[in-house]
């Protein structure tokens, strides 16, 4: 059947004018769309249907606001309340499920779209390839318009974790400072903040390349394994990881080990949007090692902090906190 | 805010007329997983499952003053997802994978009922009818099966369109006589389907 037929004939049904073979037809093949009723592939695991339940339910209130229905088949942003109150963090979730209307991704050669996050705040992005991008704190991800065109190509500064759809004809590219990760299906988070020296890249399942513009194949890493990556000294170390089937910052906890002053400073940005200094060098120099979660008050942290470096701190103002 | 519990369809709506969010949220936890599940069913896309379920829903509030529900909620439900699906289809509005998704069903299906034709006893009534056929309604019978288009067949066996046309229902109106004859099981639906699929 050629597609005009299809159309029109979908058409007739609808305006009310199909013949009766017609409306046989139309009701046959609605019928037949169902296939013997397997179910939703990710509707068995609590965690994905308590998002899909908050992103419906968060969409049902845009669209009672808006007089119009508008079609977004490109990035999707969304953040759920409910695993909000289910984890019990205090994280600040932002829902914008809206993208602007001109950004239409079959228009070529437009800007690409962006999407930040502030301090408290952690977003979920819904790639048109389906792939689930969970952003941390004071990041962002940039998505060109041609994504997915030949190759799914994307900007990450600050920290993600992707659950990446498996497309083996277009490879998955992340491009962050310095280093290229490229996977074909698999979940793997990166942090490449700019403060911090390194970039961590870490995989959960399945395989990803990871390039830097030296060197086209700097390591392939399997389940399990971060690589960190110099900045400065284009160096890498490749490390057995402890990679838990998500990382704890999704849920609203930073598990610091060995962490660098800067590690902290972020951390602290990321849960209570503060900005932490120092000029004393102990406490620029210290491996932290300490657990912190965003139901913590900042002050309770900050104590935490204090106690294990031996030192004192003091709120400077709007957002600085300094440990002295 | 109130709690409501297990309402009836009858009580949910009149919750929604009264303008109570709390009960529209109640009707949105009862039903909203089902119709998930069944638009994603049909589309094989998260994305437009997830659109359209929030336009039914988003819909149900809009209308919640004039809503008449004369079977069941779940049933009004079930009917707008279809009414929704059918009219995003004939707009093309959905994403090309989708489309091609939902139209290679309704080819399927053609395929199946034109398979049909070719079936054990079914097939030798048939063709026993059709070597009864005059030659060009025979040929333009066959080819038809073979999904050729009425101008390639014109063109090829140099007839007018019309008469293609003509020799195709006159073809199917013959062998409808034929088969109900014989085979009085087979039932008037695939008539409709067959006319439809072939005699275009």
């Amino acid at each position: 059947m050629k597609r005009t037929t299809f159309k029109q004939l979908l058409k007739k049904y609808r305006d009310g004018t199909a013949t009766p073979a017609e409306r046989y037809v139309v009701d046959r093949w609605y019928e037949s769309l169902d296939r013997g009723g397997e179910k939703h592939p990710s509707m068995a695991e609590v965690d994905e249907k308590a998002m899909i339940r908050s992103r419906i339910w968060q969409g049902v209130h845009d669209r009672r606001q808006r007089t119009k229905w508008h079609r977004h088949p490109g990035v999707r942003v969304a953040a759920s309340m409910a695993l909000v109150v289910s984890i019990s963090t205090l994280l600040y979730w932002i829902a914008q499920t809206t993208t602007p209307s001109a950004h239409h991704p079959s228009k070529p050669g437009h800007a690409p779209h962006t999407i930040t996050t502030s301090g408290r705040q952690l977003k979920q992005v819904r790639l048109p390839d389906s792939t689930i991008v969970w952003l941390n704190a004071h990041s962002a991800l940039e998505v060109p318009a041609a994504f997915g065109d030949r190759e799914r190509r994307i900007k990450l500064s600050g920290e993600a974790f992707f659950e990446v759809k498996r497309d083996t004809l277009r490879p998955f590219l992340v491009a962050t400072d310095g280093v290229v990760v490229e996977v074909l299906g698999t979940s793997f988070s990166i942090q490449s903040y700019e403060r911090l020296q390194n970039v961590n890249v870490a995989v959960t399942t399945g395989k990803v390349l990871v390039k830097s513009a030296s060197t086209p194949r700097l390591s392939e890493l399997t389940m399990g394994q971060s690589l960190v990556y110099q900045k400065a000294t284009g160096d890498y170390r490749v490390d057995k990881a402890m990679v838990a089937e998500r990382p704890s910052w999704i849920k609203g906890r930073a598990e610091l080990k060995m962490a660098s002053f800067d590690e902290l400073a972020q951390t602290l940005a990321n849960l209570y949007d503060v900005q932490l200094t120092t000029d004393d060098d102990q406490v620029m120099s210290y491996r932290y090692n300490l657990t912190l979660e965003s139901t913590l008050r900042l002050e309770d942290a900050m104590e935490l902090i204090c106690t294990i470096v031996g030192k004192t701190y003091k709120k400077e103002g709007e957002g600085i906190v300094e440990i002295f | 805010m109130r709690v409501v519990a297990n309402l009836t369809d009858i009580e949910l709506l009149d919750g929604l007329r009264q303008d109570r969010e709390d009960v529209f949220e109640q009707l949105f936890n009862r039903y909203w997983e089902k119709l998930h599940q069944q638009a994603y069913l049909r589309l094989r896309n998260q994305e437009e499952a997830e659109d359209m379920v929030q336009d039914i829903f988003a819909d149900v509030w809009k209308r919640r003053h004039t809503l008449e529900i004369k079977t069941s909620l779940a049933g009004y439900l079930q009917a707008a997802l279809k009414y929704k699906i059918i009219r995003q289809a004939a707009k093309a509005n959905l994403r090309r994978r989708t489309q091609e998704l939902l139209l290679s069903q309704m080819e399927e299906l053609e395929d199946a009922v034109i398979d049909l034709l070719a079936v054990g006893e079914l097939n030798q009534t048939i063709a026993a009818a059709i070597q009864r056929f005059p030659e060009n309604m025979r040929k333009v019978f066959l080819m038809r099966t073979e999904a050729f288009t009425v101008a390639e067949i014109a063109d090829a066996l140099k007839l007018s369109k019309q008469t293609v046309k003509n020799n195709t229902s006159d073809a199917l109106r013959r062998l409808r006589v034929v088969l109900a004859e014989k085979h009085p099981e087979i039932p008037p639906s695939f008539y409709l389907v067959l006319t439809l699929f072939i005699g275009h």
